[in-house]
């Protein structure tokens, strides 16, 4: 298995993901080992501009705050914390 | 009195210079990802197959209605989740191309993950169109458009079958 640091839109981090070629669709599809999110690159192309896209994909995701289920469990906590605050008045 | 916001659709053969699409619809409900490139055929007619792409959606925002300024815009995906082998990818404000479904490089932003609205992607907003030069972070033309919003959504051969979650895309900006 073929690995190579790539950041993950989701986990917001760069980790050791899979690689693989899909001749058939002319495509390389990596994997984050964490979330198991997949990335889409056109193939083929060289390795510098593998690269490049690679870098490219970072500039334009990191920063994401990504909603995960527990920023949106603690939402809906304070949302229904100010719904039942209305309530009592 | 208040902006009236409406989503527009291009499709199409790129046309034009700027480009833009063929087809123009306004108004829009929706914004399916399908295999086929239009704004009218039902998604469960245009299946994607697993490991296959959608046609790219050359989306956009228009204003009208009263208002001095359009202003500070983000788009994102801000709610729902998808599952296995599903992958949406978008960017703000590439020139029109026609659409198909190999997998678009330009589409730099993974917008697979719901995100707070604050953290997308700025967007611009002119007028005459989203193909029109001259965008800035603000306007007063009336009517205004935002860039092209465009997106596709990615599957490898891991999807399920099946109908995707809905996703919410949502764009937000101030008026005055």
């Amino acid at each position: 298995m073929k690995t190579k640091p790539i950041f993950c839109a989701h986990c917001q981090d760069t980790r050791d993901q899979e690689v693989k070629v899909v001749l058939e669709k002319k495509e390389i599809i990596t994997t984050c080992p964490e979330c198991k999110r997949e990335i889409k690159f056109p193939y083929p192309i060289t390795i510098s501009e593998f690269e490049g896209l690679i870098a490219q994909h970072k500039t334009a995701n990191e920063g994401h705050d990504v909603i995960t289920p527990e920023k949106l469990a603690a939402q809906k906590v304070e949302e229904q914390a100010a719904n039942d605050f209305l309530e009592s008045l | 009195m208040a902006a009236t916001f409406q989503w527009g659709e291009d499709n199409g053969t790129q046309t034009g210079s700027p480009t833009k699409g063929t087809t123009r619809t306004l108004d829009r409900a929706e914004q399916n990802w399908k295999n086929i490139d239009d704004s009218t055929t039902a998604y469960s007619s245009s299946p994607i197959t697993a490991g296959n792409n959608s046609y790219e959606k050359w989306t956009f925002g228009k204003f009208t209605g009263t208002y001095n300024q359009i202003l500070t815009g983000k788009w994102a995906h801000t709610a729902g989740t998808m599952g296995t082998g599903l992958t949406i990818k978008g960017v703000v404000g590439t020139a029109y191309t026609t659409p198909s479904t190999t997998a678009n490089a330009n589409l730099t932003t993974d917008m697979t993950s719901a995100i707070a609205i604050g953290s997308g992607a700025a967007v611009q907003f002119g007028a005459t169109g989203p193909e029109a030069t001259g965008k800035a972070a603000s306007t007063t033309a009336n009517p205004a458009y935002t860039e092209w919003l465009t997106h596709q959504l990615q599957t490898t051969g891991s999807a399920n079958p099946g109908e995707t979650d809905t996703a919410t895309m949502t764009l937000q900006y101030l008026e005055n």
